[in-house]
């Protein structure tokens, strides 16, 4: 799912120890620092941004809200975070943590090369976390401040792998969540089925969530009958007779998605749930996309999912879109991935209200098979 | 006022002068209230992912955006663009760039903000490009007739959120769960988006984003309300007081609305950025508070509102002496720290008219009472 990102997240962001206690990040950093040394790496510094930080989030629990922030982590001793805003906000961006020294970002370069100087007297190996989304200014920063010490190794591939396996913490979490999530898709379909247009039914939706802890909310929702769901650029809020949408809520740092149309009815959405709980039944450590698909294009049968949906899903956790790569035949599910599963079908004869469903569930891949958190059926 | 025909044929100047060929200009999809976004502001487009408008010397247009399923929003304010919705904006970009091309001069506007990956991979395909960004942004620092339009209902929609704020704030609410019902409010009322500061507390060092501490009675509310519409954002700073206010507090707002004042009166076509800083400045200083109205104690004075361009730049002291013309929009705050009530926010968006200025809001900044 890719939204227009908030220019400023407003929710709870305040790191609550009763959702994600202290000892899950010591043993997350822990783990972390095992791979670090794997690597000869002095320290690891890990970047996150106001739109962009699972990385970070999941080391340190911090949330930047006002541009890049950076964790500073050596191989044993205390961590510090950077973040963007000025050294006013200071106190705020404290209680966003676990992590004790948290200041005021200077500037990129100066503070990285501080931070080195303290690491080590000769030749630096650092360790860099970030994500697809880093900036290049961002990492031009970077490479110049490490330049004349030593050189940087991406560990992005390693630590993402550390990030897949989700905790009992974290599933638990995530369950929680997927409440949240289910309540604002009710509260999306009520509002349509009493009769607002998408844009207010969206709103509410996403007040539903907030309403229930959520930290972020977003829905994307059609501009016409059946049309591609879409974020709401300015005020229009047409009443349609067949939406199709993406809601997805944030809770503790993670996010589920759901995808759904309403009203789902008719024998296409009916194929597309029937798709969607044999590809469920399916999951299992080991079982890869392609099997997945296999089934579920079988029992969509005379249907067909929409071509431009590669894939069927997602993993999910501190973002969007993150491992396991579902959109990709190849990937293999393992135990304690978190998965948003969606089907996209369409109905090549038929007209637009009834040309394309799409339904979706989040799970948890356990050694059984899938628990399954939710589900947008109708 | 201008259009984005007339922002493209600027660029196209711009372009002639420097003997540029084709000039790619990117955007990250990421929508920030004092960052640029290039194709925003040449196209009037808001991409979802990264993007890029390829514009050749003779005036031709291509958008190419990311992902491949936003072809339904996609289209631009110019015409006779070509708009081509793609999975992987390298791989496009590679397929259209050919050998022909090889002998142009390319140059760029917004690598900087890309996926670094994806901005390597943009650099290594226009191999010999140089940076556009100033000459780009220099050219078309007035905001277009369809930007201040959304610029003026945004600023009504700023001013209701306001009063918004003014009805439900109350003792007990967290900050965040405040700012929540603001921005669904606003959103409700049709901006896309709204980058909302708010903080509270018997005396803060500065605005903040949003925390989860409760408000008590005797808090001073900060808000900057910033919503957007159609990509244009608009802020207006706003201090209320949750309860009976004292004198002290009262006298040192009304020497930032008349601080305000002066610098809105000192915007016209013509005048520095530091110039109005100055005005303001002054009135501070008259009474006794200049050393607050410097670092670190304050930055700057206002600043310009994105998304496209954040033209003219910052409000401050110490500028490069930006003159400011006509159609450019900018928020003047003289927000700033005063011993007694600490940080106070105050300030109104305007716009630069052939003669002077136009305060988008209808009421300006004044201390809000909210009687618990």
């Amino acid at each position: 799912m890719q939204v227009l990102d908030k220019a400023l997240v407003l929710g709870p962001y305040d790191w609550d120890p009763l959702l994600v206690p202290l000892a899950e990040f010591e043993a997350r950093l822990a783990a972390v620092r095992s791979v670090l040394a794997d690597h000869g790496a002095n320290a690891l510094l890990v970047h996150g941004d106001t739109f962009d930080h699972g990385a970070l989030t999941y080391l340190t629990g911090f949330t930047p809200k006002l541009g890049p922030a950076l964790a500073f982590v050596p191989l044993e001793g205390d961590l510090r975070i950077c973040f963007s805003g000025g050294g006013a906000m200071a106190e705020s961006a404290r209680k966003l943590t676990w992590v004790a020294d948290v200041r005021a970002l200077r500037d990129i370069a100066s503070d990285i090369a501080t931070e080195m100087s303290q690491w080590t007297r000769g030749r630096l190996a650092l360790g860099v976390w970030d994500t697809m989304a880093m900036p290049y200014h961002v990492h031009c920063a970077i490479r110049t401040a490490v330049s004349s010490r030593g050189s940087t190794i991406n560990l992005q591939p390693d630590l993402d792998r550390l990030r897949r396996r989700k905790s009992p913490v974290e599933q638990g979490v995530i369950k929680r969540l997927s409440g949240v999530l289910a309540a604002a898709v009710g509260r999306f379909r009520s509002e349509l089925t009493q009769g607002s247009g998408t844009r207010s039914a969206a709103l509410a939706a996403e007040r539903e969530a907030y309403r229930l802890g959520a930290q972020d909310a977003v829905v994307l929702a059609s501009r016409r009958n059946g049309g591609e769901p879409l974020p709401f650029d300015n005020s229009s809020d047409p009443r349609l007779e067949c939406v199709l949408a993406s809601v997805a809520a944030r809770f503790a740092g993670y996010w589920a998605e759901a995808y759904i149309a309403a009203p789902s009815s008719g024998a296409l959405a009916v194929r597309s749930e029937a798709a969607l709980a044999a590809a469920i039944a399916k999951v299992r450590p080991g079982i890869c996309v392609r099997e997945l698909l296999d089934v579920a294009d079988a029992a969509l049968h005379p249907y067909q999912r929409n071509s431009a949906q590669t894939g069927i899903g997602t993993g999910m956790g501190l973002a969007l879109c993150e491992a396991p790569e579902l959109s990709l035949e190849n990937t293999v599910l393992q135990a304690g991935d978190v998965c948003s599963l969606k089907i996209d079908a369409v109905n090549a004869t038929a007209d637009a209200t009834g040309a394309r469903v799409m339904t979706s569930a989040m799970l948890i891949v356990q050694a059984t098979g899938a628990a399954v958190l939710y589900a947008s059926g109708p | 006022m201008i259009t984005l025909e007339d922002r493209k044929n600027a660029v196209l100047q711009a372009m002639a002068a420097e003997d540029i060929d084709r000039l790619i200009i990117a955007s990250s999809g990421r929508h920030m209230i004092d960052e640029c976004d290039a194709v925003a502001h040449i196209a009037g487009f808001l991409c979802l992912g990264p993007s890029i408008v390829i514009l050749t010397s003779d005036g031709r247009a291509t958008l190419i955006a990311t992902p491949a399923h936003d072809a339904e929003r996609m289209a631009t304010g110019l015409s006779g663009a070509t708009c081509i919705p793609v999975k992987d904006l390298a791989v496009e970009l590679r397929c259209c760039w050919g050998q022909s091309q090889a002998a142009q001069r390319v140059a760029l506007v917004g690598i900087d903000s890309l996926p670094y990956r994806l901005a390597a991979q943009i650099l290594e395909i226009s191999y010999g490009a140089t940076y556009f960004d100033r000459a780009f942004y220099a050219a078309t620092a007035a905001k277009t007739a369809g930007e201040i339009e959304n610029a003026r209902r945004a600023a009504e929609i700023a001013e209701r959120g306001w009063e918004r704020l003014q009805q439900v704030a109350w003792p007990g609410m967290r900050e965040c769960d405040l700012g929540i019902e603001l921005n669904l409010y606003m959103r409700s009322q049709g901006a896309n988006d709204s980058f909302l500061m708010l903080n509270t507390g018997p005396r803060s060092p500065g605005v903040m984003p949003s925390s989860q501490r409760c408000l008590q009675k005797g808090d001073l509310i900060l808000s900057e309300l910033s919503p957007s519409c159609g990509g244009q954002f608009v802020q207006i700073c706003r201090t209320a007081y949750l309860g009976k206010p004292g004198d002290e507090l009262t006298t040192r707002y009304d020497l930032l609305c008349n601080a305000l004042g002066d610098g809105l009166a000192a915007v016209r076509p013509g005048t520095t950025l530091s110039a109005i800083c100055d005005a303001i400045d002054q009135r501070v200083q008259a009474a006794g508070f200049g050393e607050y109205s410097r670092p670190p104690h304050l930055r700057r004075r206002g600043h310009g509102l994105g998304c496209g361009s954040t033209a003219p730049g910052d409000v401050a002291f110490d500028d490069n002496g930006t003159s400011v013309t006509e159609d450019m929009v900018f928020v003047v705050h003289p927000n700033q720290f005063l011993p007694g009530p600490g940080y106070l926010m105050c300030g109104d968006t305007v716009r630069v008219t052939a003669s002077g200025a136009e305060v988008l809001s209808r009421n300006l900044a004044k201390l809000g009472i909210i009687d618990v």
